[in-house]
Order: C-alpha cells, then structure tokens, then sequence
C-alpha cells in the first residue's frame, strides 16, 4: 500500500508525461519546446517560479512599507523641521514640507497593511510554501498547480488594488490598519479622508487578498497531506513543512472571519446598515444607525488577526528550526516537542483574540478567561526558544549568513516575547495597551523576527531557487548592520511606555515630550536599517543573474530531499524518479555522518 | 545641492559595499584553492568566517545587554511618573515590576546562554557535532518552569484586575479597604473629533437623564438652534439643570472615589490618564463606566517630583522648574482621525473636597447660562420678537 503513496505516476496522474521535465536548466539550448516567456515567467504553474514571484512581490512591497516607515519617523523624530524634498515627493500632502496628519495616518495605515498581509504573510507563506513543500515532501508540485497560479494573480490584484489607492485625490486609507468602525465605517471624508474611496479600495485588496491566501492554503494542505513521496510518513517531515502546513489551516480557519468583517462593513459603507454603528452624532445630528455594535467587528476582525501574528511567525519558526540544524550539524533538538508545542500555538491562538480588547469595556469576566489562554501561550514558546538554544550546544556551528539570521531571530523571539508577558495580562495591559510598548513587542516579534525568519530562508536556500550564490560579504554586512541598528530601532521605545501610538506629534502634551532626542535616535536608526535593506536588494538581484554558480548538488550538506534534486531543477523537479524517503530530516553528526533522507537505513542503524 | 551631495555619497557607499563584496568573494576563491576545509561550495573558510563571527556575536551580546538595561535605567526618571495616582494603579504597577523581574532574568539568561553557546561551538575543522536527538527530561523540566511562572503571573494579575473593575460601586471593599464613607464624585465624559465633554453634576450630586433618540437631538437641535449631542433631556428632567459643562479642566479630589462614565459622539475615542493607570474605550452607542481612587493632590504630586533631577531641570517654556509647572493630562489612545494626536485635557485632583465644592458654586450651569435661554427664545419670545413675528403674518396674510 505504501507504494501507492510514492509512485509518482498513480499520485498524479495527468501529469505523468512531465517525469522527464526535470531537465538541467543550466542547459538552456535544450530546453523544452512547448514553454514561452508567458508561461514560463508570467502565468507560470510551477511552484518554484509561482514562488519567485511571491517573493519578489514581497519585497517590492516591503520596500514601499519600509520608505513609508521613514517618512512618518521623520515627521515623529523632527515634529517642528520642515523636509523640502516630502513636498516634492507627496505634493499637497505636505504643504510646505511637513507631513499632514491626514497622510501621516494614511502613511502608518498602508504601511501596517502591506507588512502584515503583503510581505509577512503573501510574502513569507507564499514563497516558502511554493517553494518547499513540493521539493521537501518529494512531489513534482502543488495538488493543484491552476488553484497556485491563481493564489499569485489574487495577490497580484490586491496589490494593485492597493497600490492604485496610493494615488486618489483623497488619499489611502488612513484609519489604521485594524480598519476600526465607525472611524472607517462610514463613507464621509469629512469624518476621516482615507474613509472615501480610500477606503473602499483597502476592502477591495484585502478581500482579493484573501481569497489569495485561501487558495493558497488549501491548496498547501492538501499537497502536504496527499503527494508526500514513499516513506514520507508525518513524522518524518521536516519542521517547516509543518510549520508551513499550520499557518495554512490557521489561514484558512481564520481568514474566512475577516472576509464577513469586510464585507459587513461595506454594507454598512454603502448601504447604510448598521451591523458596526450606533447612536452616532456627528455636527449637532443623530444619523439612522441603529443597533449596531463597533466592538462586534473588533471581535470579527481580531477572530482573524490574533491567528494572524501566528500565520506569520510559525513559519519563521519552521524555517529557522530547519535552517538552523543545517548549519549546526545537529538534529533539531526536541522534534516532537517543537511539534507539539507549534500545534499548541495554533490551537490556542485561536482562544485568544480578544486580548487586543482588554479595554473596549468588555466584561472583567472574559478579560481574565483570555488572559488566561494568552498566557498559556508563553509555554509552548518558552519550549521552543529553550529547544533551539540547545540545538545549539555541543553543535559545529558554520556561522554562515543564514545562520546568523536564525541566531539574531531567536534573539528578537525572546526580547519580543517576553513583552508579550505585560500585554497579555490584563492589570498590566491597562496602561499599556494602545501605546509604544505594543509597538515595539509587535515589531521586535512578529515584525522583525518574521524577517530574519524569511531572511535565513532566502540566503539558505537562494542557491536553489536561483542555481547561483548570493554574496556572502553583503550579507554579512547586511545582518550585523540589521540586526543592531532594527534592536536601536524598537528597543528604545520600551522606554516610552505609556506613549500613545499613532501621534503624529507629542508636542501638545507634557508627559509624552519628555524624550528629549530619544525619537530622533530611533529615526536614524531605521534610515541605517533601510539602507542595509538596499544593500539586500543589489546582492538578490545581482546574484540572481551575476551571482557565483552552484558547482555541488548539496552545498549546504543538508539532509532534505531539495537537494537531491539537479542545481537547476525544471518543471517536476526530478529527472527520474522521486526519491524514496527513509529516515527523518535530522541525521546531522550520526555515526555514519551527515546522512540525507533518501539514503536507506543501514543494517541494524536504529531510527532517531 | 545638499540632497545631491548625500545623494552622491549614498550611491559611493554602495558602490563601495557591493565591491568589498565582490573582492571578498575573490579572495575567498582564492583561499579556496588551498583549502581542505569541508564547509560545501559556498563556505570553504568556514573556520575564519566562524570565527570572525563568533566574537561579533560576544560583542553584539556584551554591547546589546549593557545598553539595554542602562538605557532603561537612563530614561527612567523620563518615563511616565512611577507614582501611580491611584489605589488600583500602584497595584497595576506591582504587577507590571513582578513581571519585569521575572521576564528581565528569562531575557538576560537566555541572551547570555545563546551567544555563549554561539561562540563556543562555532565551527572548528576538527570539532564533530554532539549528536543530541530529544530528552525528556528536560522538555519536562523547561515546560514545568515558565507553566509555573505564568500561572503566578496570572493568578496575581487577575486579582488585581477583578479588583479595578469590579462592578460594585459601593466601595466598601476596595482593594480590602472600606472607601464608602467618601463621598463619590460622578462625572461623564464624551468623546468627540476632536475634543471631551466634560459634565460633572451641579449641587444635588446627578447627573441629567440622556435620552439619546431623534427627538432630543436632532428635533432639539431644529427648534431651538442649539445643539443638543448628549440628548440631555433638558426638558422633563429637572436633575439637569445644575449640572456644569466644563471646557478646560477634568477635576477630580484626592481619596474620593472617582465614577467616570465615559462614552462617545462620533468615532470610537479612548479615555487615558497615564498618571492614574486609566484607560476605558469610548464607543459611540455603548456606555462605560470607570472607576478610581486618585490618591495624591496635583500639588503633593508636584512636591514628589521636585525631588527628581529630571522635573527640577528648568522648562524652557516657563523658565520655571518643570515640577512646579507639571499636570496631570487626558489623552485620547484610540485613533480617532486626523487630530487624535491633539485631544489634551488637563486633569487636576484637589486637597479637599470642600476645594472641590468651592469651585463647583463658582461656576454657572449650562442650563442657565444657554439652554434656559434658547428655550425662551423660542417657547416665550420677547415682545419686540413677538410683534415682529405678528407682523410677518400679517405681511403673509396680505
């Protein structure tokens, strides 16, 4: 029976014909006939291309997120200087050089939006998904390459949908990128300028957005449950193919309740229901609305972003367990205990998504039953950050650049996590919520631990992706001068504890003015991060087409079966047949050496 | 010209960085030529690079801690006040330091522990990895230890919580102490874009009836051309006819329970007093209620800080000391629209209440000083304005 699982040919059949695809193409001359530029490159159904495309999707839009950041810090750091050059740039949103507070809200709303949805998860999930699961479960590609190909074009009309926003007369969104009713909920610039046709298009993105990332991820399920390869069994996957399968089910559980939430509030935009609004007095005048509530919707809406933060980290997680052990020569430590606790995370990251509502006037009751699950959650992440710290004891540790960022990530994981503590606690949460201290937990965590999760995964496996070598020097360069100026960044607004967030000045008020030149120092901090980002984007691109080639199958030495693959792997990923799998992804520093996946076991070698 | 100038260093910089990249990878190949060292195609000087990393890492630990905890021990005399102005907010806050001692040691042991570990076991050519699958043991022991510290955490932070928001307002056993021979001061305040109202009850310690529906607002509004956004029944209701608006200053009196009913106009808003440890949603529709005993007067708090270097600093604004110039403040900390950043209020808290009563006299309830009048204005008009009412009639009659 197990050998109805593996044969390539009776998982799939219609694409029987493509065993032979696995062409080298390093070769380009004979290169098969039937693929043009448009379904190679464009309307591709490969994975690995469909996963190229997510990523350089992500990071066109982290860099538009990243530039917006540093226009808002100029405006936080220098509130009284005026910038020339921002009036140039954004026109009449900043008459005179000075950021309006209407664009500064646009620019803090679109700048969350693209980094939560676009870059952390279509970004991470998207390419890492694509790219692993087929090569690391040994398939020739997704359960269904057409659904693939579409996940790419809804994220492609989000973005543009988004990117379009950018440009109306009344400007982008500008309510937050939590989209709070009635702030949002009613049509009326006048209320708000990003409530317009802003507004409307942010809906508009996100719904496509999530009919991308439903697609996806059903899609991510059922590759990992049905075409992994003979022997393949669950427990012999490795870490980020789970990873990357849960982040799937909590996407496809959750993202389902953000789709109501936005389609309710377009109702109520458009055709004035009241499913989020109440009693509102607005100049002197009651409007109609009638029995709605605002708090429902930050129910629906948190339903869907606490499960989120975890759409977004556990990857990071996965791939950081994996890379990790690569370059450490040493199993993960705590397979199973990694395992249980990544599915511990996921199941009460669901029960706990009103923590971001400790203080709306929800009942004390239902404040202390969340409290309770949120802090449950610090379990299961203690296990983890403890299990990968000794991964690395006793290890041979090849400080590479990918194992850098897997080293700095469980750095940012423990500084970010430890916040997480005070905030989920209600009595401390009280003061804090709402203020600097959340920014910098969410940021160090969920925002900059996520990108040294994606970062390890592109340095680690860019060799595969692209058949050539990314600078080592940059990227060298490019984590120390991250890693230090990111932590100058978040790590100092621990200290305005207490700050509200989403200021556009403090300066009309005594208690929040008393940092003197600390918001000066966290702008030219993020300007340094920024520009090691762009040191990022020359050695990616130039790599990819300049790049030192790859000479060895396995450069890594790593177990997983991507690397049993050609340097180039085409279209199906193997020449001949998928390889067998005959032991776990961890046999780092055995007795018989590093030992990959697909090699059998010898006689009388006992599994892990 | 200057935006070309950094311009042009910018693009050198990169220019510079990408061919130190480019060299390195030469001289790497070079290096390779000669080596043996088994690191796969990419890192043949896995030693060096290990190394060379390695003590970056110790000194990125060693520079990372220290500025951690001086920078927190440098801001502290900036941050918000220590002093919690409130029963439930020096609870709050010991809360928030058993929290930091406990995440602050997890932090500085872990941090320490993982760059050891990274410097101690980087790559050495001859060194093979410890081959160290799972334990038990300790999976057990590192689940049983942060479960325990958690448990603590949330067993004291419930408490702390189901105190502060208890929904009994007698105030007999508050935080275990009996409060309810103070007399409460009840107050109401509103959100709007992009400012508070502010209403306190006049002499008979009410506040008016709200009766928020067509005909006290907006019906008010067109007969009386004055805008009625509470829907204060102003009519049948006669509890609302002392009760004060107040433009400038949230007043509350040291050791009297304060009872705040916050809500909203428009959009959703949020009530702050960061001295108090204060924070409830305004959520248009939905009313809430918040609760607090403030337990400093605004001048005994100021007598605290004149004690600190940073408050005897002088204001460049007032050429005063910063403590004797200092107020507590109301902040809005839900984005609200463009403004949000400008909602300020100050808030002071008096000695007595007897203070209290003195200025509550002094002031002239907005029944009388606005409402009564518009009313008139309409129900019963002046004779000049009822003959000139008359006589459009008549005009209309011919």
């Amino acid at each position: 029976m197990a050998d109805l699982t593996a044969n390539p040919t009776v998982v799939n059949p219609s694409r029987e014909g493509q065993v032979d695809h696995g062409h080298d193409h390093g070769h380009h001359d004979d290169h098969h006939h039937e693929e043009t530029f448009l379904t190679k490159y464009i309307f591709s159904m490969d994975h690995k291309m469909i996963s190229k495309q997510f990523l350089i999707t992500g990071i066109f839009w982290a860099f538009i997120g990243g530039a917006m950041s540093l226009l808002f810090r100029l405006q936080l750091a220098w509130p009284e200087s005026t910038f020339p050059f921002m009036e140039t740039l954004l026109g009449r949103w900043a008459e005179g050089g000075q950021l309006s507070p209407d664009f500064y809200y646009a620019l803090v709303t679109i700048h969350g939006t693209v980094l939560v949805f676009f870059v952390l998860t279509g970004g991470l999930s998207g390419t890492f998904a694509n790219f692993l699961i087929p090569l690391q479960i040994g398939a020739r590609d997704m359960a269904s390459p057409m659904m693939n190909m579409l996940s790419y074009w809804f994220f492609f009309a989000a973005s543009f949908v988004m990117f379009g926003s950018l440009f109306i007369e009344t400007g982008p969104a500008s309510g937050g990128w939590t989209a709070y009713p009635p702030l949002n909920g009613m049509r009326d610039i006048a209320v708000n300028k990003g409530s317009g046709l802003g507004f409307d298009l942010w809906l508009t993105s996100i719904s496509l957005f999530i009919v991308s990332s439903l697609l996806g991820g059903l899609n991510y399920i059922s590759t990992v449950i049905n075409l992994r390869t003979r022997g393949m069994t669950l427990s012999r996957l490795p870490l980020v193919i789970w990873a990357l399968m849960f982040a799937a089910v909590l996407g496809v559980l959750a993202f389902p309740a953000l789709l109501s939430a936005a389609v309710l509030l377009e109702f109520d935009r458009l055709l004035d229901t009241s499913f989020f609004l109440n009693n509102i007095v607005i100049n002197g005048e009651l409007l109609a609305y009638k029995g709605g509530s605002p708090i429902l919707y930050q129910h629906l809406f948190w339903f869907l972003g606490h499960p989120e933060v975890y759409i977004i980290i556990i990857p990071a997680m996965g791939i950081v367990s994996d890379v990790m052990s690569v370059h450490a020569r040493k199993p993960i430590f705590g397979y199973k205990a990694m395992l249980i606790s990544m599915l511990a995370i996921v199941v009460i990251g669901f029960f706990v998504w009103a923590h971001h509502m400790f203080v709306t006037g929800m009942s004390p009751v239902l404040g202390v039953v969340f409290a309770i699950f949120t802090l449950l959650i610090a379990v299961p992440s203690a296990i983890k950050t403890f299990n990968w710290i000794t991964t690395l004891w006793r290890g041979n540790l090849r400080l590479t650049v990918p194992m850098l960022f897997c080293i700095g990530f469980v750095s940012l994981f423990i500084t970010g996590g430890v916040t997480g503590i005070f905030l989920g606690n209600p009595a401390v949460d009280v003061q804090l919520h709402d203020t600097y201290f959340v920014v910098a937990h969410f940021h160090i965590i969920m925002g900059v631990a996520a990108f040294f999760g994606m970062w390890a995964g592109v340095y680690h496996w860019f060799p595969k992706m692209f058949g050539r070598h990314m600078n080592r020097t940059l990227g060298y360069i490019h984590f120390w001068v991250t890693m230090v100026s990111a932590y100058l960044v978040f790590f100092p607004m621990h200290f305005m504890t207490g700050f509200p967030r989403r200021y556009w000045s403090f300066t009309n008020f005594e208690t929040f003015n008393t940092m003197g030149n600390l918001q000066a120092i966290i702008t030219i901090a993020a300007f340094v991060v920024f520009a090691a980002q762009i040191l990022f984007l020359i050695n990616f691109f130039y790599s990819i087409f300049r790049g030192r080639p790859v000479t060895e199958q396995n450069p890594w030495g790593a177990t997983t079966l991507e690397w049993t693959t050609p340097i180039r792997p085409g279209h199906g990923n193997w020449e001949g047949d998928i390889p067998t799998v005959h032991r776990w992804a961890y046999d780092y520093s055995t007795e018989n050496g590093d030992v990959g996946q697909h090699v059998p076991m010898k006689e009388g070698e006992a599994a892990h | 010209m200057s935006a070309f100038i950094i311009l042009a260093v910018l693009i050198l910089l990169f220019t510079a960085f990408f061919f130190i990249g480019k060299i390195s990878e030469t001289s790497m190949s070079i290096r390779k030529a000669n080596a043996t060292e088994d690191g796969g195609d990419s890192y043949d000087d896995m030693e060096y690079v290990s190394n060379i990393n390695g003590y970056l890492s110790l000194a990125f630990m060693v520079g990372f801690l220290f500025l951690s905890f001086y920078g927190t021990l440098h801001y502290l005399p900036r941050m918000i006040p220590k002093l919690a102005n409130s029963i439930h907010g020096q609870e709050l806050d010991k809360m928030f330091l058993r929290t930091y001692y406990i995440t602050a040691s997890i932090f500085l042991i872990t941090h320490v522990v993982l760059f050891a570990f990274v410097f101690m076991y980087r790559y050495k050519r001859n060194r093979k990895a410890y081959f160290f699958s799972h334990s038990n043991t300790l999976e057990i022991i590192w689940t049983t230890i942060p479960a325990i510290a958690m448990a603590y955490l949330v067993y004291t932070g419930i408490i702390a919580w189901n105190e502060t928001f208890t929904k009994d307002n007698s105030f007999t056993e508050y935080f275990g102490e009996d409060h309810s021979d103070k007399m409460p001061i009840t107050m109401e305040v509103t959100g709007y874009q992009f400012g508070w109202k502010v209403r306190y009850p006049g002499a008979d310690g009410s506040l008016g009836n709200r009766v928020i529906d067509d005909e006290h607002i907006n019906e008010f509004y067109a007969t009386y051309s004055l805008p009625n956004e509470l829907g204060v029944d102003w009519q049948d209701d006669s509890t609302s006819h002392d009760d004060l608006f107040v433009d400038d200053t949230v007043r509350f009196v040291k050791g009297h329970p304060a009872i705040v009913n916050v809500g909203a106009l428009d959009v959703l808003h949020s009530f702050y007093l960061p001295h108090f440890r204060i924070k409830m949603d305004c959520v248009p529709g939905t009313p809430n209620q918040i609760k607090f005993i403030p337990l400093y007067s605004t001048e005994e708090y100021r007598e605290v800080l004149s004690k600190e270097a940073y408050w005897q600093e002088t204001n460049e604004a007032t050429g005063q000391p910063r403590w004797e110039t200092f107020n507590f403040e109301l902040a809005c900390t839900e984005l609200c629209g463009a403004s949000h950043w400008a909602m300020q209020k100050y808030v002071k808290v008096y000695e007595t209440m007897d203070e209290f009563y003195a200025w509550q006299n002094a002031q002239t309830p907005y029944y009388v000083s606005t409402v009564e009048p518009a009313i008139a204005a309409v129900d019963n008009p002046t004779e000049e304005e009822a003959e000139e009412d008359e006589a459009s009639i008549e005009m209309a009659k011919n």
